[in-house]
């Protein structure tokens, strides 16, 4: 065999293989894709869904994306106006890799709609969406800026509703001296400190110091041995997975006995058991209904923010068919207008929800506490 | 000031580990001349074996442990072998062998995090239960007392072979000349090779004690491996001391740096000193 020869059969082999990786990737087996839905004879609405089923919140992204895919079989497809399509992309809660799965999901999927999850990607998935003209609903995000623009929102508890409650219960229990840990590069951390921070200003609350940490960092020695001996009564832990259990066994291993407490970062872990006796205050409660019905289909019970996912959707397939004439697929204006006029909303959320001007779905924020190594909501 | 003696334990804590790191690292560098990028992904290879065979599949911890600095050597030796071996025979340029380097670190990353997932895990079976131990009024734990000891360990033990040793005579021979290595009969192609694998069972085993310490992740070994080269630049880079030295100094350095700071800038001052000591004395406080 020519040297030629043997080239021309590697670029015939290469060219194969890429065609063998293209189909696969096309049909959702490569690549962390996955698609749902049926086309027939009505026009069909992309909905597209980037969160995270890699990485440390994975068990936070899978719930979620079980709670669309609930609310996705439980539409009453002969009924509605179009067929709808659902395609998920993994993030792995890194926005560099929300930025990717939001343009190709726009660009190459053509989806109709957007939802993302969490602060961190809703922050970059919220520009691209803006300047496609395509909807977006974040189901996750406490920070607010994630809703900017005019296509963007937000379907979770605000960081000013989690902060507000947060204030209540420290003056409830007495609790007057505190430390944050923070991170730096995560809108959401800095979202609840700054609402926090902004309630707190006509109360006799000290916030002793706050010490603002980069993600991937591992030691926070230093950054403890800095506050211990500061007199808190309380250290509030705005810290996603793994830095909320390293700190916090790093508090331990210091010797402070102080309890810890956070707005929405408890239920990050998958080590509930660090946290035990603790109380916190969370995203709203899912109904129980939703409960019921989630844990019956998966053998499970949802994570928070699960209700959020299954509402999200039902929302933009409300939208859709109140915009749409079943001939055509509506066009992300009249969509949008759609979402954004949302009033009284009935969900695993609870009933009556509205859209607010500021895109926002506000829903109340609830005190929890690890008992037993599972959450409990103790203040409605 | 009664913050004093725990800003020195965390300091001291944090160079023991970046010495080790740094030990490989130069030990590669120091022979071969080459910037071993990969070296850094080993660390998770032996955080990750160990996990596997003590959480699980739940085999004794010490037989885990020996598996997982074995396992990081062997891998260490087979990637010498099968990727910078024939592209060091080509005489490819630094740069070939640097962006094989970037190849070879994404490529493990990427494996470790298909096989076990890229979620944060702990090597330690009883979290927050470990025997912690007062000095002057620092507190370190039993798998910080253990890093501390094995980094000097390890340290005094490369010094000795070194010195004492036709093996480690080879080495310094190769890293002083390789081409006169060969002359007078030195087989450098197996002398680089077991390089890589002590320098490669050194970084996993560097992976195994950050895991029972903090925790693992796939990419946990980039940033092990940037705070060890830093070490190794401010000791002076190939001197195996040097490293040790630049660790324990890079550890003081951000420790007490962020004292009156935030913590976030601890990662901005090791750089900052990296350009310091790049610009005015790239050679390191020890030449080589």
């Amino acid at each position: 065999m020519t040297k030629t020869t043997r080239i021309m059969l590697g670029v015939i082999g290469i060219v194969i293989l890429a065609s063998i990786i293209g189909i696969l990737a096309k049909s959702g087996g490569l690549l962390g894709v996955s698609h749902v839905g049926q086309t027939g004879s009505k026009p069909t609405v992309i909905i597209g869904v980037t969160l995270p089923l890699t990485g440390d919140v994975a068990m936070l992204g899978q719930s979620n994306k079980n709670a669309i895919e609930l609310a996705y079989s439980q539409l009453d497809k002969t009924n509605l106006k179009y067929d709808y399509k659902l395609v998920f992309e993994d993030d792995g809660f890194k926005p560099s890799i929300g930025a990717t799965t939001a343009n190709k999901l726009i660009s190459v999927d053509k989806v109709d709609a957007l939802i993302s999850f969490g602060s961190p990607v809703g922050n970059v998935v919220s520009p691209i969406a803006e300047a496609a003209g395509v909807p977006h609903i974040n189901d996750f995000a406490s920070d607010p800026h994630v809703a900017t623009g005019q296509y963007n929102y937000v379907d979770y508890t605000p960081a000013s509703e989690d902060a507000k409650l947060f204030v209540q219960e420290l003056q409830r229990r007495g609790i007057n001296k505190i430390v944050f840990f923070g991170q730096q590069d995560n809108p959401g951390s800095a979202a609840l400190i700054n609402a926090f921070l902004d309630g707190v200003k006509l109360t006799n609350i000290q916030v002793l110091s706050t010490q603002m940490i980069v993600t991937g960092t591992r030691d926070f020695r230093t950054e403890i041995s800095k506050v211990k001996n500061l007199g808190a009564n309380l250290y509030v832990l705005e810290l996603s997975s793994p830095e909320l259990e390293t700190v916090t066994k790093q508090l331990r291993t210091a010797g402070v006995k102080t309890p810890v407490s956070t707005m929405e970062t408890f239920e990050f872990s998958d080590q509930l058991s660090l946290f035990e006796g603790m109380w916190y205050v969370n995203c709203a409660d899912a109904a129980q209904w939703f409960v019921d019905l989630y844990t019956k289909t998966y053998g499970t019970a949802p994570k928070f923010g699960a209700a959020n996912g299954y509402d999200t959707l039902n929302m933009i397939v409300q939208s859709v068919e109140k915009a749409g004439d079943g001939i055509t697929v509506p066009k992300g204006t009249e969509i949008n207008a759609r979402i954004g006029s949302i009033k009284g909303f009935d969900g695993a959320l609870g009933t009556g929800m509205s859209m607010g001007s500021d895109h926002l779905v506000a829903s109340k924020a609830v005190v929890r506490m690890i008992k037993n190594g599972v959450p409990v909501t103790i203040t409605p | 000031m009664d913050i004093i003696p725990q800003l020195i334990v965390n300091s001291i804590i944090a160079g023991a580990i970046y010495s080790m790191v740094a030990l490989g690292f130069n030990l590669i560098y120091g022979t071969t001349k080459f910037f071993d990028l990969g070296y850094g992904a080993l660390a998770a290879v032996g955080g990750y074996t160990v996990f596997y065979f003590y959480k699980g599949i739940g085999l004794n911890l010490y037989i885990a442990i020996i598996l997982g600095i074995l396992i990081s050597g062997a891998i260490g030796l087979l990637i010498y072998r099968l990727v910078y071996a024939p592209l060091r025979a080509r005489k490819s340029s630094g740069m070939v062998l640097l962006v094989a380097a970037l190849g070879v670190m994404t490529a493990v990353q990427s494996i470790v995090a298909i096989l076990f997932t890229s979620q944060f895990q702990t090597l330690s079976r009883s979290a927050g239960s470990e025997a912690v131990y007062n000095i002057f009024g620092g507190v370190i734990t039993q798998t910080q007392l253990i890093i501390l000891v094995l980094g000097i360990v390890i340290m005094v033990a490369i010094g000795l072979m070194f010195r004492y040793t036709l093996f480690g005579k080879a080495i310094k021979a190769v890293g002083d000349d390789e081409e006169v290595s060969k002359i007078v009969g030195i087989n450098t192609v197996r002398v680089i090779g077991w390089v890589f694998f002590l320098g490669s069972a050194i970084a996993g085993l560097a992976g195994i004690l950050v895991g029972f310490d903090t925790g693992i992740e796939p990419t946990m070994g980039l940033s092990l491996l940037l705070k060890g080269v830093i070490a190794s630049i401010i000791g002076g880079i190939g001197n195996v001391y040097g490293g040790v030295l630049g660790a324990f100094l890079l550890g003081f350095i951000e420790n007490f740096g962020i004292w009156q700071i935030s913590g976030e800038w601890k990662d901005a001052i090791a750089f900052g000193v990296l350009i310091i000591f790049l610009l005015f004395r790239p050679q390191g406080i020890l030449r080589r």
